[in-house]
């Protein structure tokens, strides 16, 4: 065999030439978007060495793709172990201009690897390996789903080696629960370019979790695959770009999402929607219209009723201040506010808020009704309150009395003993206190 | 038996306590160092000293350690202060750290500051590789108390190149500069330890919470303010100098940008080979930085994983702002601010080393870098601006090929153009509008043609500078006039469809129609002018498709343009005629509004003492007849130019009809 047959020729115009010195093991080769880590040195035609990892004293890491093209080209045919030379035309290194003062313009270069191995992208957002991302075909596009945006794609899920579902997939960006798209795989999307096929991998916490998928017969904590093609996206919202009708024109269509997701019982998405919606609304100091502050107040109560539904009720409260803000006397706030002081046992301000209902609309039944469960739940306190302070006080003065040895100057007797009536007392200054917790 | 050999060992560490309170006493400072410095008698206290050594710091040390001390008996402080490195052998790890770390940052001189920080420098090491954490916070407290530390104002608010020669005489920045010192001759040992010692175990860089890490993050957040407000140096050759007019003739500099990188290793290489203290101290970090890290460009790498993508917080999956393993991920470790700073130092200042890996492609490093010049373009301090500028210029000039169109996909880009025109149109310091120019313009020269176009249009849409897009449309032009030279067939983006929109709805437009305030677009309606004059007479053959446009150019430009400048000069010369003829009250709003724009310019000049609040105090009679005859003069200008340009399009188009009739 001649000396000019042992090169492959990888970039089929003789720019790119790979003789192989020492076999790899395994079949298997890293693909664009690994990282791999080699041993390389790099020179000149003639001899001159331009640069090495050996001298460095570690191995070097390069994320295929980022590297000069004759390079990435070699790299990416290499398997575990092998050592080859690479020979590199200019125009797949440093071209006309060179890298100075180094390389010289139109410089060959000529490279020995060595591939020590390599890994797929992390994509999780702890960087501890829950997302792997490996890409099977490379697309020369740089855009990327963004939030908003819509998004097209080819899914196909495995587990074990068994495929669990097959589809196209057509969302926007964000909204992806909502046909399933589980966690992990929506936030890998965000990285894929278009026109990207890629494998993930994704661990339990962002697939299927603790309790895995009964359709897809999926067990509790595993460890799935996804292979997708990310065929299109668009390139989700400017928000920059937009003028203030057109914001409230933008927000108006969240709205209307998260009020569709409200109505299959999607709360979640509900909220990301109307929280979309409220994000996009111009501020009330740089736009005063009507119309505003009614998106405003419809988007918080509308949150405030999804947070209720979610038996988050601080957070429901939260959203009800905030339209009280925009609208003293708002009385869907005023209610739905009451009712979730009335859950989280604030019974006298939701008493307040009920009453407050009654005082702007006299012929609000339900609030009338909740008034009385307030008045209720308040008397219940107090005499529960009642019950027990006299029982602790009673207990605490007899304890006393048993295991005090006596004093020579006794400081109690000065104050007098507590009574019955002491004790109430108390208990009455306790409920009125704000937020005391009682245990 | 046991208890008595302990009581007894109490009581002589006691005894060793009070036998130096009382030498220090009676100042025998001397036998003191010699306690510590003899072998043997040092044999025979050390077994006391991890007893003892809280007490000594607790009684002894923080007492003493004193400005008061250092001015007014120096001997002590010096005896106290070796006698607290000693301490620092000995005393209870986790009690010391939290002792040294809030007088670090409470101290309040260099004198101080150094003394703990030597103690500090024996804590590190005896923590070896065990606790990152506890490292992490000890180190913190140092950058705390350099960012605490008081600067003058004027670091802030930007200097030029000639105060900043005199920067370094400043008191406060010499102070600056004097911690930086002594940081850095605390953290040496550390960084040989870790440099020597700790061996690389697996083929791929261990990014968690380490020793080695946490120094890195900590050297990185050093380079940041208030250093960064310091940088000054290695200024290249600038292509337009102060006051210098810019030429809109095509040069070798305008057309081919990677020219410059040539330029930046010139300039190096003539620079004095003095090096100022801000470039030693810089020097230093950057050196030691780039040998903690191997691959100086590994950082690069992940700076498109922060800036692109935000990272969602999850509590219920444990995500959390410091919850990454990667530390080099966290804002809160490594800000990138200071990244970017680095990369400025180490790519802009010719620090790389010369082992540093030739294997990235440039186009890599360009859009990985562009995260970072904006984020130095987004801040407020007009020298982290300029290192912006200047990193983003050198990254141009590492090009080998035109940026393909694709890379506007990415956001950075338009991020970038933003913080770019907002320095260039608005910055109150000249050098930095006049690089800002220099460097948008590298940076639209740098992609392929269809690229170009789109960033020309996009800009000539959305930016409101009246001045920058006057400069835009005579770049098109000149590209345009480019490849009309060369007699090749014509781009899609010179020619035809693209050519005239471009002409229609970026260049040729009157704003307002009629209405237009033509002062106030002046510069944009001079350029769109002499374009029409250049197209007129250097493309007779109409490659470009100008000529198809002309009427419809006519009527939305030239025509309206016309009456506009009549009814102005008219307005303005009437308006003189009543300011002398003291009959000029009811146009003082007017007056106002000029007087308004000439304080935006008085601003864009540098010349302005501070923020105003937009108005002029009332002007008297001369005065506004200055602002009217500049006003009028301007408006006379544009209607030679006009006049100019229709006399071109008429004599090019009598030209044309001769042509047409010959073929």
């Amino acid at each position: 065999m001649s000396e000019e047959t042992k090169k492959l020729d990888l970039s089929g115009d003789g720019g790119v030439l790979k003789e192989i010195i020492k076999e790899g093991s395994g079949n298997e080769t890293p693909s664009n978007g690994c990282t791999v880590s080699l041993h390389y040195t790099g020179r000149l035609v003639d001899g001159t060495e331009f640069d090495s990892s050996v001298g460095r004293n570690e191995p070097f890491e390069l994320e295929l793709g980022k590297g000069i093209k004759g390079f990435d080209m070699c790299a990416a045919t290499m398997k575990l172990g092998e050592r080859c030379i690479l020979t590199c035309a200019p125009n797949y290194a440093y071209g006309a201009a060179g890298s100075p003062p180094s390389i010289p313009p139109d410089a060959t270069l000529i490279f020995e690897l060595e591939m020590l191995g390599w890994k797929g992208k992390d994509l999780s957002p702890n960087q501890d390996g829950s997302i792997e991302l490996t890409i099977l075909e490379q697309s020369d596009k740089k855009r990327t789903p963004s939030d908003g945006a819509f998004v097209k794609a080819h899914i196909s899920g495995s587990f074990d080696g068994r495929v669990f579902e097959e589809r196209n997939v057509e969302f926007d960006y964000g909204e992806g629960s909502a046909i399933g798209i589980v966690e992990g795989l929506e936030l890998a999307m965000e990285k894929m370019n278009i026109g990207e096929t890629s494998k993930i991998k994704i661990q339990s916490k962002y697939a299927f979790g603790a309790k895995g998928n009964e359709a897809f017969k999926i067990p509790p904590n595993a460890t799935i695959e996804y292979i997708v093609k990310l065929i299109d996206c668009g390139k989700g919202l400017k928000e920059w770009k937009l003028s203030d009708s057109e914001r409230v024109a933008e927000a108006k269509v969240y709205k209307e999402k998260g009020t569709n997701y409200f109505k299959k019982d999607n709360f979640e998405l509900a909220i990301k929607m109307y929280n979309k919606c409220k994000n996009l609304l111009p501020s009330i100091k740089d736009n005063t219209s009507d119309e505003v502050k009614a998106l405003k107040v419809a988007v918080h109560s509308n949150i405030a009723l999804c947070h209720q539904k979610s038996n988050d009720h601080f957070e429901a409260k939260t959203e009800c201040n905030a339209v009280l803000e925009l609208d003293v006397n708002n009385v869907k706030a005023l209610y739905r506010r009451g009712q979730c002081n009335l859950v989280i046992n604030e019974l006298k301000d939701a008493l307040e808020d009920f009453q407050r209902v009654i005082q702007l609309e006299p012929g609000n039944k339900a609030a009338a009704n909740h008034i009385v469960i307030c008045k209720q739940k308040i008397k219940q306190n107090k005499d529960k309150e009642k019950k027990l302070y006299a029982n602790m006080f009673t207990k605490l003065a007899a304890g006393n009395n048993e295991t005090e040895p006596p004093r020579d100057t006794d400081v109690l007797e000065k104050c007098g003993e507590w009574s019955e009536e002491d004790a109430k007392r108390e208990a009455d200054l306790t409920l009125e206190r704000e937020n005391v917790i009682m245990i | 038996m046991d208890m008595e050999m302990g009581t007894e060992t109490v009581t002589e560490a006691e005894n060793l306590l009070s036998l130096i309170k009382r030498m220090l006493h009676r100042r025998n400072y001397e036998d003191i160092k010699m306690m510590f410095q003899s072998p043997t008698v040092f044999a025979e206290i050390e077994p006391h000293m991890p007893t003892v050594a809280m007490d000594m710091y607790t009684e002894i040390c923080a007492p003493t350690l004193t400005d008061e001390t250092n001015v007014e008996d120096t001997q002590l402080f010096d005896c106290v202060n070796e006698l607290l490195k000693v301490i620092a052998n000995y005393a209870p790890l986790q009690q010391i750290m939290l002792e040294l770390m809030e007088k670090i940052e409470e101290s309040s001189s260099i004198a101080i500051f150094s003394a703990y920080l030597r103690a500090l420098q024996v804590v590190l090491l005896r923590q070896g590789q065990s606790k990152p954490q506890a490292i992490e916070w000890c180190l913190a407290s140092v950058v705390t108390r350099v960012r605490n530390l008081p600067l003058p104002g004027y670091l802030s608010e930007g200097y030029d190149e000639q105060q900043a020669q005199l920067v370094e005489q400043d008191k406060q920045v010499e102070e600056l500069l004097a911690h930086y010192i002594t940081i850095d001759l605390c953290y040496e040992p550390l960084l040989k330890v870790i440099l020597e010692q700790e061996v690389k175990t697996s083929i791929f860089r261990d990014c968690r919470l380490n020793r080695r890490n946490i120094l890195t993050c900590f050297l990185l957040q050093l380079l940041g303010k208030p250093l960064a407000l310091l940088e000054l140096c290695n200024v290249p050759t600038r292509l337009l100098q102060p006051g210098q007019a810019h030429t809109c003739t095509p040069s070798p500099w305008r057309l081919r940008p990677e020219l410059t990188q040539r330029s930046y290793l010139q300039a190096r290489a003539n620079a004095s080979k003095t090096q100022s203290y801000v470039q030693q101290v810089q020097h230093t970090l950057i050196t030691d930085i780039t040998r903690l890290l191997g691959d100086p460009y590994y950082l690069l790498c992940l700076v498109e994983q922060r800036a692109r993508w935000k990272r969602r917080l999850d509590a219920a999956k444990g995500v959390y702002e410091m919850s990454s393993h990667n530390v080099f991920l966290i804002d809160e470790k490594l800000p990138l601010p200071a990244l970017a700073m680095y990369y400025h130092a180490l790519l802009v200042g010719q620090m790389l080393p010369k082992n540093a890996p030739k294997i990235y492609a440039p186009l890599y490093l360009f859009e990985s870098s562009l995260y970072l010049v904006s984020v130095l373009l987004e801040q407020p301090e007009p020298p982290m601006q300029h290192c912006g500028l200047r990193l983003n210029d050198y990254m141009l000039s590492i090009l080998t090929e035109p940026v393909p169109q694709h890379s506007l996909d990415l956001e950075v880009h338009k991020r970038y153009c933003e913080a770019l025109c907002k320095i260039t149109g608005y910055s109150s310091q000249e050098s930095l509008r006049q690089l800002g120019l220099q460097v948008l313009h590298h940076y639209i020269l740098a992609f392929e043609d269809a690229a170009k176009y789109l960033i020309l249009k996009n800009l000539l849409e959305t930016v409101q500078h009246d001045g920058i897009l006057g400069y835009l449309a005579g770049m098109y032009k000149d590209l345009v006039a480019a490849q009309v030279e060369l007699k090749a067939p014509l781009g899609d983006v010179y020619s035809g469809v693209q050519f005239r929109s471009m002409l229609l709805r970026c260049v040729c437009v009157l704003p307002q129609d009629v209405k237009s305030d033509l002062l106030l677009h002046s510069v944009s309606l001079s350029n769109a002018l002499n374009i029409l004059r250049y197209f007129a007479m250097a493309d007779l053959e109409n490659r470009t498709g100008f000529w198809h446009a002309l009427p419809e150019i006519e009527e939305q430009l030239l025509q309206p343009l016309g009456k506009a400048l009549n009814f102005s000069l008219a307005h303005y010369k009437a308006y003189r005629e009543r300011v002398l003829n003291g009959q000029s009250t009811s146009d003082d709003e007017l007056m106002q509004k000029q007087l308004n724009m000439l304080a935006v310019n008085i601003s864009n000049s540098g010349m302005d003492g501070g923020e105003g609040d937009g108005h002029l105090p009332d002007i008297g009679r001369e005065e506004k007849l200055e602002v009217l005859a500049g006003s009028i003069t301007g408006l006379e200008s544009l209607r030679v130019l006009y006049l100019l340009a229709s006399d071109n399009l008429e004599q090019s188009s009598i030209k044309r009809k001769k042509l047409l009739q010959l073929d």
